[in-house]
């Protein structure tokens, strides 16, 4: 099966839907010790081209492919896209390559420390104590920026997605229209064997345990394409899997919370596809 | 089904996300208090899972080791921006547990190679781990709840037995066909679940 985001999320969340049972005290200590005598693996080569084989060659435990950390290829080439607002991503946002010395840094820091002060080399107390103060510094400059580039990371996963569906050569859209008394909004869908893209403007404020949802009629039933909540300026976008079939009507709805496995409540945009 | 709200959009449950990244940075320069840390914030997710599978708290014990050791070894390699270590832990937990469990029944073995497939694969490492909010966690459970007998069945076989499709059907006393429609449909009604909370957490932001 295909591993889309949502199909992660759910296989992560069938290993935590378990009694949770707190392990035996000594555990912790006997754990610690057996994993701390392993040497630690050497870091790959900065360029990331391959997966990281599976398992380590040192110890010939059984280690199968999932568990080696994965550090894949990433595309270099900037898509331009003007589906999003840019406001979300900052002006400034740093160059990955930079982000990602932060936290080497750091070690680097933290290492300087320990080396340090085991050997005497820092003998006052206030060095030591403005040593700890600056990694402190530098470890929450850590976090912030791989905050920020994990942010980034999943907007340009989405424009990519998005821009795919909009450039592949099967791509055919239609217009939503507003439903009285939502008559100002207006949306477009993007159907392609790639997935579907939807936008819209425009939309209402939603009443407090309401949500939107984004429908196809396929063969005469509902399709679900997941829930969404507009941004402050009436906007949306929602990106989804190619419907299963021709598509007779799309279709916003407004439902409760979490969403319906079929349209209930009041459409606010539809759209009749011209051909499909 | 699959709707991913752009607009409304949060991150599963990795608040704790950036921490864990920043142990494992430690872990790789050799930090054993970063280990320990990250023994505190998951092991007993990892140990919960692994005796659900395994059945035996020395089994469950002996799994939670490997995965800390692997985790302790290859901290070097884990790239933050692609996984979080939550998910990246907790589907290493249920691979050594259900490798556990195979060697325990040497049968199952004994499985043709056009039927290795486990009914629920592990997620694939080629692409972004993350991790389930404790709302869908909480959703799920309840989905699981609510599932027709035979699916919960299917389902539970999959994923806590990591059994093929084949063996729940011997399991099981159904035929393929049936196995296989309940697996995809017990799994259709588990996404659902998680889908629609995701987007509704993503709202409240």
């Amino acid at each position: 099966m295909t591993q889309d985001r949502e199909e992660r999320q759910m296989l992560d969340a069938l290993g935590r839907a378990v009694p949770q049972v707190a392990p035996p005290p000594g555990l912790r200590a006997r754990v610690l010790a057996a994993a701390t005598r392993e040497p630690i693996d050497p870091p790959l080569p900065s360029t990331p081209a391959v997966l990281p084989t599976a398992g380590a060659p040192s110890t010939g435990d059984t280690s199968s492919t999932a568990d080696a950390p994965v550090t894949p290829a990433r595309p270099t080439s900037p898509i331009p896209f003007e589906a999003r607002p840019p406001a979300a991503v900052p002006a400034a946002l740093p160059a990955p390559a930079r982000v990602s010395r932060a936290p080497w840094l750091l070690a680097a820091a933290s290492a300087f420390v320990a080396i340090g002060t085991s050997l005497g080399w820092v003998s006052a107390r206030g060095e030591v104590a403005r040593l700890q103060s600056t990694i402190a510094e530098l470890r929450a400059n850590a976090t912030a920026l791989l905050n920020v580039r994990a942010e980034f990371d999943r907007e340009r996963t989405d424009r990519e997605r998005a821009a795919a569906i909009l450039n592949a050569s099967d791509v055919h859209s239609a217009p939503l229209a507003g439903v009285a008394p939502a008559t100002a909004a207006t949306g477009r869908v993007y159907v392609s064997s790639r997935g579907m893209f939807f936008t819209a403007e425009a939309l209402p404020a939603l009443a407090a345990g309401r949500t939107y949802q984004l429908w196809t009629i396929v063969g005469g039933q509902p399709v679900s394409h997941g829930v969404f909540g507009p941004a402050s300026d009436g906007r949306a976008q929602v990106l989804a899997q190619t419907p299963p079939g021709p598509v007779q009507a799309i279709a916003v709805t407004i439902e409760p919370e979490g969403g319906v496995p079929a349209p209930t409540g009041d459409k606010v945009l539809l759209g009749l596809p011209a051909a499909n | 089904m699959e709707g991913q709200s752009l607009t409304g959009r949060v991150r599963g449950g990795d608040g704790d996300g950036a921490v864990d990244a920043l142990s494992l940075t430690r872990m790789a320069a050799g930090d054993e208090s970063a280990l320990a840390e990250l023994y505190d914030r998951h092991s007993t997710a990892i140990y919960s899972l692994a005796l659900r599978i395994v059945r035996r708290p020395e089994d469950a014990e002996d799994v939670v080791q490997q995965v800390f050791t692997q985790a302790w070894r290859t901290s070097t390699r884990f790239d933050a921006t692609r996984g979080v270590v939550a998910a990246w832990l907790l589907m290493m937990a249920r691979t050594r547990a259900i490798d556990c469990l195979r060697r325990r029944t040497p049968t199952r073995d004994a499985i043709s190679d056009d039927d290795r497939l486990a009914a629920i694969p592990d997620p694939d490492p080629s692409v972004e781990s993350v991790v389930a909010t404790k709302e869908q966690v909480e959703r799920v459970k309840t989905a699981i709840e609510r599932l027709p007998e035979e699916q919960r069945v299917a389902v539970e076989l999959a994923y806590y037995d990591g059994l093929t499709q084949t063996e729940i059907a011997a399991r099981t006393s159904a035929p393929l066909g049936t196995v296989k429609t309940r697996v995809r449909s017990a799994l259709q009604t588990l996404r659902l679940a998680v889908a629609t909370v995701s987007a509704s957490v993503g709202d409240q932001r």
